[in-house]
């Protein structure tokens, strides 16, 4: 026998035979993670708040200059 | 904390599956867990990726496929930092921005990732609306049908309902193996484009190279990392199925390279017979002609599957995004009654993108051409954030957290795509950039 349905107690001795159980996560218990607000917001270093900086300014040039060149191919008055 | 499987007192109520040690236990595990990883791959194979591929193969041959060797273990490696976070975390990706970073930084994310997922609607009603009015059903018809169906298939109130219809309809693709092995040329030429390329006839030109930016991104997108990590939290997978959710990481990562390989084959056949042609409608068409009327509507239908699929996971990530920042009680395995907030957000999505393709003369050509673009600008923002919440070794334990290799490859794909969002925005701003420097 490869694979039956858990029958509860008469099969809980199975599980020290050389068999396991296999639970979908949905049927499972729930399990502890770690709290993120009780962590509170991470602290960035300067570099990496610099860093995120550049980087956004760098999106939203290009977001823009992609609008711009959007908005004058459709003849949107630009 | 979850059960011990291993160690259960006779009184505990279980329900599950007894299964042999070994190979069959194995395989159980993995079932249980896969699907994630599946959809979130297969759903990138959207209308724009079977528009991008085909055009590739057509234009190209198998002169492309080198590429797509090169993606798999790039999507791979970003994906797999998503599962890591959902499972040690067990939340949205949208609040841990906001939870670890601060709204400041939380907004411009939810600006970029609503905007990219909003456009990207549209053109996936787009294609649906093309395929039917090739299939002769009238677009006002085919479009609210489609819609309707997309809402039946999310709102049922069950996760795993949810994620068992959409697996089916990610292996439904497989289909275009079958019709990769109808086209293609020989093995020995996609092995050896494969793995020793070599330039197209003509050499580098500007189309070539934007169309390898046009492939890297419609091969990853900033809503798969939302999505991958919602369905995480809503499948609440544990810390004991990091290793089989990474395997279906894989497994769906493998899958969708090989199926954006075969609709290259498929665009191909095109390339072979020298017909030219605009969209994969039209490719079906063509195809039909040479092939037969099976081949036309099977094409038909993998095209509306491929919308569907994209559809289904984009407007998703965007309602979940809602859910996560608005703190309203969302989730797949939440009713509608009881998660009015999170549903209407996934309505109006869905019926506002549908709604504007039914306008007339609405300026689609340039919705397609605005998210092509802006999904590869966005991109690099969201897998630094990425980057710098798996470094957080205040939230992450070490079994999570990055190892310095997994930090070199991560950060030279951000580079990569940094670099690479820079020459497609240049390639939109002035379309004739590569052309004077290559020719």
């Amino acid at each position: 026998m490869v694979l039956k349905k858990f029958n509860g107690q008469n099969d809980i001795d199975m599980l020290n035979e050389g068999y396991r159980l296999v639970v979908h996560p949905l049927d499972d218990v729930h399990e502890e993670k770690v709290d993120l607000n009780a962590l509170g917001a991470m602290t960035l270093k300067p570099a990496a708040f610099m860093g995120l900086v550049m980087v956004r300014g760098y999106i939203l040039l290009s977001v823009g200059l992609v609008a711009f060149h959007v908005i004058k191919m459709a003849h949107i008055g630009l | 904390m979850a059960l011990d499987h291993n160690n259960l007192d006779r009184e505990t109520p279980v329900k599950g599956w007894v299964v042999k040690n070994g190979f069959w236990g194995r395989i159980m595990t993995f079932l249980v867990v896969f699907g994630p990883g599946l959809i979130v791959m297969e759903a990138d194979n959207d209308a724009g990726a079977v528009a991008t591929y085909t055009q590739a193969g057509a234009q190209y041959g198998t002169h492309l496929m080198w590429l797509l060797l090169l993606l798999l273990p790039i999507t791979y490696f970003v994906q797999e930092m998503v599962v890591r976070l959902g499972i040690a975390t067990g939340q949205g990706h949208a609040a841990m921005i906001y939870k670890r970073f601060g709204r400041r930084w939380g907004n411009f994310s939810m600006f970029d990732l609503q905007l990219v997922n909003f456009l990207t609607l549209v053109t996936e009603f787009a294609a649906i609306a093309l395929v039917s009015d090739r299939m002769g059903i009238p677009p006002v018809i085919g479009v609210p049908v489609s819609a309707i169906a997309l809402s039946f298939l999310v709102m049922t109130g069950s996760y795993r309902r949810w994620e068992r219809m959409v697996v089916f309809l990610c292996l439904l693709d497989l289909a275009w193996i079958v019709l990769a092995f109808l086209f293609a040329p020989s093995v020995g030429s996609i092995v050896k484009e494969t793995f020793m390329p070599s330039l197209p006839i003509g050499g580098l030109s500007s189309d070539y190279l934007f169309l390898v930016i046009g492939i890297v991104g419609t091969t990853i997108a900033p809503w798969q990392l939302f999505f991958q990590q919602n369905c995480i939290a809503d499948k609440r997978l544990r810390y004991a199925d990091l290793k089989a959710s990474r395997t279906d990481t894989l497994v769906g990562a493998c899958m969708t390279i090989a199926i954006a390989g075969c609709m290259m084959l498929v665009g191909n056949a095109m390339h072979r017979h020298g017909i030219v042609f605009t969209d994969p409608a039209q490719m079906a068409n063509e195809l039909g002609h040479l092939a037969g009327p099976v081949v036309r509507w099977t094409i038909f239908l993998l095209m509306i599957n491929a919308s569907i699929l994209g559809t289904t996971a984009i407007s998703l990530s965007s309602a979940w995004a809602f859910g996560d920042v608005l703190g309203w009680s969302h989730g797949l395995n939440i009713k509608p009654k009881d998660a009015p907030g999170f549903y209407v957000a996934f309505l109006v999505c869905v019926l506002v993108a549908g709604g504007i393709v039914l306008i007339p003369r609405a300026p689609l050509q340039l919705i397609i051409l605005s998210v092509q673009v802006l999904s590869g600008v966005v991109l690099p923002w969201a897998l630094v954030l990425l980057q710098i919440l798996l470094n957080d070794k205040e939230m992450l334990d070490e079994k999570f957290v990055n190892r310095p290799w997994n930090n070199v490859i991560n950060w030279s794909i951000i580079g990569l795509m940094l670099v690479l969002s820079a020459l497609m925005a240049l390639q939109v701003m002035q379309p004739d950039v590569f052309h004077d420097i290559i020719g």
